[in-house]
Parts: structure tokens; sequence; C-alpha cells
């Protein structure tokens, strides 16, 4: 998570989270897939490995 | 053509092209026509006497380590489109990690090159697939 506090061009808020409740922080890039993988399914998009690397990719620390 | 062996030099220049990369581009500049020719060529002589072309074999493996006569054209033009599969860019799911890749945090940059090598290697059981039913049903 060091890496994650560099200040970036693309993250306003580096090292803090945007949303933080019950014990969970998501971060901005947390949001970015979490945004991506409800358009996913909203759009009706039929790729299942898409969305399971996708909620991997959420689960990295 | 009784025997389609090719000598050491021209086993050497493979070699290098296939090294290089540059047998890709050479087998995508072939013509259809004379990929059909050389099939039918290298099948027809594989229905010559099967005694006489294992003992040539025999021979030509004592001589030349590099046997080229058992593989075919059609599979060398899988192994192409195999591989023109796997570096594809037209692939949209990758293209999509990749176009998230400078929002996320280090692990995440990592693990979403993998993540993207694999979609494009899930392509693959696409082609299989195709010759599979191909070879299921060769007339359509």
């Amino acid at each position: 998570m060091d890496n994650f506090n560099e200040i970036s061009r693309y993250n306003p808020f580096p090292g803090k989270p945007i949303i933080e409740f019950a014990g969970f922080k998501l971060y901005l890039d947390d949001l970015l897939i979490l945004g991506i993988l409800f358009f996913l399914y909203k759009e009706g998009v039929k790729d299942n490995l898409l969305f399971l690397f996708l909620v991997f990719l959420l689960f990295t620390s | 053509m009784d025997n389609i062996n090719f000598d050491e030099n021209t086993v050497n220049k493979l070699k290098n092209m296939m090294q290089n990369g540059e047998l890709n581009d050479v087998i995508s500049k072939i013509p259809p026509e004379m990929v059909q020719n050389f099939s039918s060529m290298m099948n027809n002589n594989s229905s010559n006497s099967s005694d006489t072309v294992a003992d040539e074999k025999v021979a030509n493996n004592t001589n030349n380590n590099f046997d080229v006569s058992n593989i075919d054209i059609n599979t060398i033009m899988k192994m192409k489109s195999i591989m023109d599969k796997m570096n594809s860019k037209d692939n949209p799911s990758s293209n999509l990690l990749y176009s998230l890749k400078p929002y996320m945090r280090e692990s995440r940059k990592e693990k979403i090159d993998q993540y993207a090598q694999l979609l494009n290697i899930a392509n693959l059981t696409e082609i299989l697939n195709e010759d599979k039913n191909k070879e299921q049903h060769p007339n359509g």
C-alpha cells in the first residue's frame, strides 16, 4: 500500500480511501473496478472471464 | 518429389527465421493456392510405398537431426493463426484491462498484464473448437 501513497496525476486523493464504512476502505481504483463491473452488468456483457478477472483484481491488495 | 527433406542450409535458415520472428511474415505472404498445392504434394508423397518412405526417414534422421517431412503445411498455418491470436491487440476485454492500468496501484498493474494474457489465451479455445468441428464435419 506504500506505493499507493505516491502522488499520481490520476488520483486526486493518493493514499486516502474515498469511501469508508463498516471497516471497509474503498480507494479510487476499487471504485473504478466496481463501476466497470456494474456498467458491464447493466450493458448485458456475457464475458464471464472478464467479470472473473475484474473480481480477482478487486480482491488483490 | 521423392525426397521432401530439406538440406542443412535451408534448415538453418528456417531456424534463424523462426527465432527472429520472420517466419510469421513469410508464411502470411504465401498465397492460398500455393498452400493447397504444397499440401496435396505432401499427401501424394505420403501415399507412396510406406516401407520406402520409412527407410528414407531412418536414413535421413541419421544424417540430419532435423526432419521436416512430418510437418504438414496446414499445421504450420494453424500455428501461425494461434500465434496471431495470442498476440492480438483486438481483444476488447484485454484492451479494457489495459485501459484501467494507469489508474491502478502497482500490485494490480502486474495482475492486469497477467489477466490480459490469459484472456488472449482463452481465445485459442475458439480456434481449437473450430478445428475440431471441421474435423468432425468436413463437409460443413
